[in-house]
């Protein structure tokens, strides 16, 4: 039996509730994984972004375009909401952990600053400092590009930005991001 | 469905989620509406560009009529040449080709283009449009519109006004009330008062028929008397809006 795509089910959700399960299911834990990535925020208040990502993402089922990965779309509101539920966070003071993971970590050291030999331990708390210091936009094209891996396009289609604008912002976070490693 | 087996933290979720959406009875919204709203930015954004032509045709129009001829034989011509720049059009344009740029990248694929292409797109819209509605005599009719009703803040819409309606620059503006001579007539100024422009050492362009609004150059005198170096007379329909009736004197430019 073949797994049934994302654009079946939006189509099926549109007409049946019980339907849009499927979607909750196969996206809740990514994007959980992506809230916690992109700011520290507690595994109940992740729990909530995610649940009001979905209900967003319910009511404006019908806005959804099959031209774009539906993965994308979802990225997108989940994105839209965490900065919005973010900048309240953020009013509050509030500081929590980034879900950071040893490779994804890796990858985005290596790419950044190759020359910089850091310990496996210091590695997370290291990211951590270098992308609380990041502007929004910075951090945003960091995370996906590095910690989700999307490719140009997705980004481009998450973030409601030209692919071009995605490659200048990516460059211009790398060469912030390598500016405050050499820093730190 | 076969969708990925859900593990506990999934099916939390997911029950939280489906809760909610039958609790509160939640439905997606309808489709129309997304697309009713992706129609009102394109027009929103069309019709942004349109008031940002509005504004190009009027630089258009009061650069034309800028009189820069006349401003550049008075002393200080530079400054009075910048007074009549039309800030008050292109802040216009600016505002209205911004907002055109911003409607149309929040429409569905707004984003996939280059905010630089929108902007430039908009704004040859703007000057397409500027120039079709300055050929239709839309800018013309403004301003004739501005002469004949002399709103608050005229001169803001036509910035040459304000220099024009200052006799001590030795600057004059108004429409021919009465041809008294070869070398005499009389004038009404914007601000209804009456003179008497000397023309017997003037330089003319243009045919002096009474009613035709002219703009001259020289020195006042006592007595509203205007003694002119440079005269030039409006082209065109606004300029030479003849009421009729003889007396209509032909004045050969020098």
């Amino acid at each position: 039996m073949t797994e049934i795509s994302d654009h079946d089910l939006v189509v099926l959700a549109r007409f049946d509730p019980e339907a849009f399960a499927g979607i909750v299911n196969r996206y809740s834990g990514k994007l959980k994984r992506y809230i916690h990535r992109l700011s520290r925020v507690s595994s109940e208040e992740g729990e909530d972004i995610v649940q009001e990502i979905f209900i967003k993402a319910y009511l404006n089922l019908n806005s959804y375009d099959d031209r774009l990965p539906f993965s994308s779309w979802m990225y997108r509101i989940a994105h839209n909401e965490c900065i919005s539920q973010f900048r309240k966070r953020r009013a509050r003071g509030i500081d929590e952990q980034y879900d950071l993971d040893n490779d994804a970590v890796q990858r985005l050291i290596s790419d950044l600053s190759p020359e910089r030999d850091i310990d496996n331990l210091l590695r997370k708390e290291f990211v951590a400092q270098i992308l609380d210091k990041l502007p929004d936009k910075y951090k945003s094209v960091l995370v996906l590009r590095y910690l989700e891996d999307k490719s140009y396009e997705e980004i481009a289609d998450i973030l409601e930005k030209n692919p071009k604008t995605v490659a200048t912002l990516l460059n211009r976070a790398k060469k912030m991001c390598h500016s405050l490693i050499t820093h730190v | 469905m076969n969708s990925p087996h859900p593990t506990t933290e999934h099916t939390t979720t997911s029950d939280a989620v489906m809760t909610q959406i039958k609790q509160k009875h939640l439905a997606p919204i309808p489709r129309w509406r997304f697309v009713l709203l992706n129609i009102g930015l394109w027009a929103s954004g069309v019709a942004a560009a349109i008031v940002g032509a509005l504004g190009v045709c009027m630089i258009i129009v009061v650069l034309k009529d800028s009189q820069w001829q006349l401003l550049s034989t008075r002393p200080h011509s530079g400054a009075l040449i910048i007074r009549t720049l039309p800030y008050l059009w292109i802040l216009l344009l600016v505002v209205f080709v911004y907002l055109a740029h911003k409607l149309v990248r929040h429409t569905r694929y707004g984003y996939t283009y280059a905010p630089l292409y929108i902007l430039v797109i908009s704004l040859c819209v703007s000057a397409v449009g500027g120039g079709v509605l300055y050929v239709s005599g839309i800018g013309n009719a403004f301003v004739s519109f501005i002469d004949d009703h002399r709103p608050p803040f005229h001169a803001m819409f036509i910035p040459q006004y304000a220099i024009f309606e200052d006799s001590a620059e030795g600057l004059l503006r108004g429409r021919v009330t009465k041809i008294i001579s070869s070398k005499e007539f009389d004038l009404k100024d914007p601000r209804g008062e009456e003179w008497v422009v000397d023309i017997s050492n003037a330089s003319i362009t243009g045919n002096i028929v009474e009613n035709a609004i002219v703009h001259a150059a020289g020195e006042p005198e006592e007595g509203r008397v205007f003694r002119a170096d440079v005269v030039l007379v409006m082209p065109g329909e606004r300029g030479s809006r003849m009421m009729g009736g003889p007396g209509i004197m032909y004045f050969q430019a020098r």
